[in-house]
This record gives C-alpha cells, structure tokens and sequence, in this order.
C-alpha cells in the first residue's frame, strides 16, 4: 500500500522543495485543511500530541462511552435498514 | 523517517494501540450484537491483520513526508494523521477478527467493525468526540478521507458512504445531521 496512486501532495509555496516546479508550486491542494488547519500540515505545539502513549492513555479514557456508541451506529442501521426494506 | 530503533518502539507502541482499540470494538460490537440478536457473538481479533494495517500506515505516513517536503523531526499534524489512519482502516483487504455463531453468515459486520476504529481514531488523535464535532468539522475530515480513497480507486467505495451514515447516526443524536454534499 503505502503511496496512494494518483495522490498529489500540497504545494510547499513557503518552502524550498527542489523537486516541485512552478505549477505544481501554484496547484490547488489535493488536500483540503482539515479543523481550521492552517499549519502548512505540520504539527505544531497546539495541536494534540499524537506521540503513542497520550493516545493510549486517550483511548483508555474513551473507552466510557464507546459502548454507548457502538450501541447507538447499530440501532441507527437497525433503523435505515428496516426503512430501506 | 520511520526508521531507526526509537522509531522502530514507536510502531510497537502503535500496533498497540491498535490493539486496544481492536479489542475494545470487538467487545462493544459483541455487546450490541447481543442485545439486537438476542445470541452469544464470539469475536476473535486478527493480529496479522493489524500488523499489516500498522505497516501499511506507516508508509503512507512516510510516503506524505516524502511528497510534502518534510525534513527530520518534522510531523504531520493530527488532522492528517487521523485521516491518514482512516484511510488506511478502510483500505486494508485483511479481515481484522473471525466471528463465529450467528453472525458468520453476514458480511457487514467487518464494514460495522472498520467503522468503529474509524470513529476511535478520530476520537483519540483530534481529542475530539464524535459527538461533539461541528458541522464543519466533519465535513473535512470526510472530505480529506474521501480523497484517499478516491485517489486509491475506490469513489464509490461502501465504506465511504457507511462513514458518512455512521457519523449522521452520531449527529443525529446531538442535533447535528449529516449533510451529503462532501464533494
């Protein structure tokens, strides 16, 4: 898997980036900002960490209420299905 | 970028987290199963399958550092890696548990399971619960991810539009119903 076959990545207009020329520099993303993102997709000190042992640590923490997720996609799609019958 | 000892312990960390997360769907899709089919469900998670969905995220990972000029030290903001993950949930071909009883004879409950971690990534990168997203909010994750797939071939892919039905079934419980105009 890996390299998305017909994936194109963000212009690096602020960067210096041999390998991108001029239209691919001006191009549109091919990925939009995501939550008000504007961090040139870099992380940066406001974002959350994403090292591995805070995510564990979160998953942990939001295990409470999964359960009533879980309950709550099923009992949606009992519901769509039942429609669409 | 991934590679070395130190980055070789965080991709053990990774996998288990997966694991966790894995684990944790397995007993709350039993739990529900339960309660609708009124039948034990026996769910035995796939470790190989999440060995490769971890191998496969993480040379995405490395194939967006590459295509987007990042130097050493350098990381991709949680948004993307969220997506990024999800992606990777949705692309991968493996089966990620056996089933066993009742439920053996249905296909959709691997979409119901992708779906599950889909929504607890989301959750445990963007310190975000689903059900508090904005509008706005989901509609660009949705977005970013329906790039990936797209761009993978897979537009009109089931697990795409089950995204979509799963995060309007959050929605829809906090006042927020999902729109369809992602694109």
């Amino acid at each position: 898997m890996g390299h998305i076959e017909g994936y194109k990545p963000h212009p690096q207009p602020d960067r210096e980036n041999k390998h991108m020329d001029d239209k691919e520099r001006t191009s549109k993303p091919s990925l939009p900002p995501l939550w008000n993102d504007d961090s040139n997709l870099r992380m940066t000190n406001s974002h959350p960490s994403t090292d591995e042992d805070a995510l564990l640590k979160r998953s942990i923490e939001n295990e409470a209420h999964r359960a009533d997720d879980t309950d709550d996609l099923l009992s949606f799609m009992v519901k769509r299905y039942d429609v669409q019958k | 970028m991934t590679d070395g000892v130190l980055a070789e312990s965080r991709i053990d960390k990774r996998l288990r987290y997966l694991e966790r997360i894995a684990s944790n769907a397995a007993s709350n899709l039993c739990a529900s199963l339960k309660k609708i089919l009124s039948a034990d469900v026996a769910i035995d998670i796939s470790k190989p399958a999440l060995v490769a969905l971890n191998a496969a995220y993480w040379q995405m990972v490395d194939g967006f550092k590459k295509e987007n000029g990042f130097r050493d030290g350098e990381r991709i903001n949680p948004a993307k890696r969220a997506a990024i993950t999800v992606a990777a949930i949705f692309l991968s071909p493996h089966a990620f548990y056996r089933v066993q009883g009742q439920l053996a004879d249905h296909a959709n409950h691997q979409d119901i399971f992708r779906l599950l971690l889909a929504a607890a990534v989301i959750e445990d990168f963007l310190c975000l619960p689903p059900r508090t997203l904005k509008a706005e909010q989901k509609h660009d994750l949705l977005v970013c991810v329906k790039r990936y797939l797209t761009a993978a071939g897979r537009k009109e892919d089931a697990f795409v539009h089950m995204l979509c039905l799963f995060m309007d079934a959050m929605w829809s419980s906090c006042g927020r119903p999902h729109s369809d105009d992602v694109d």
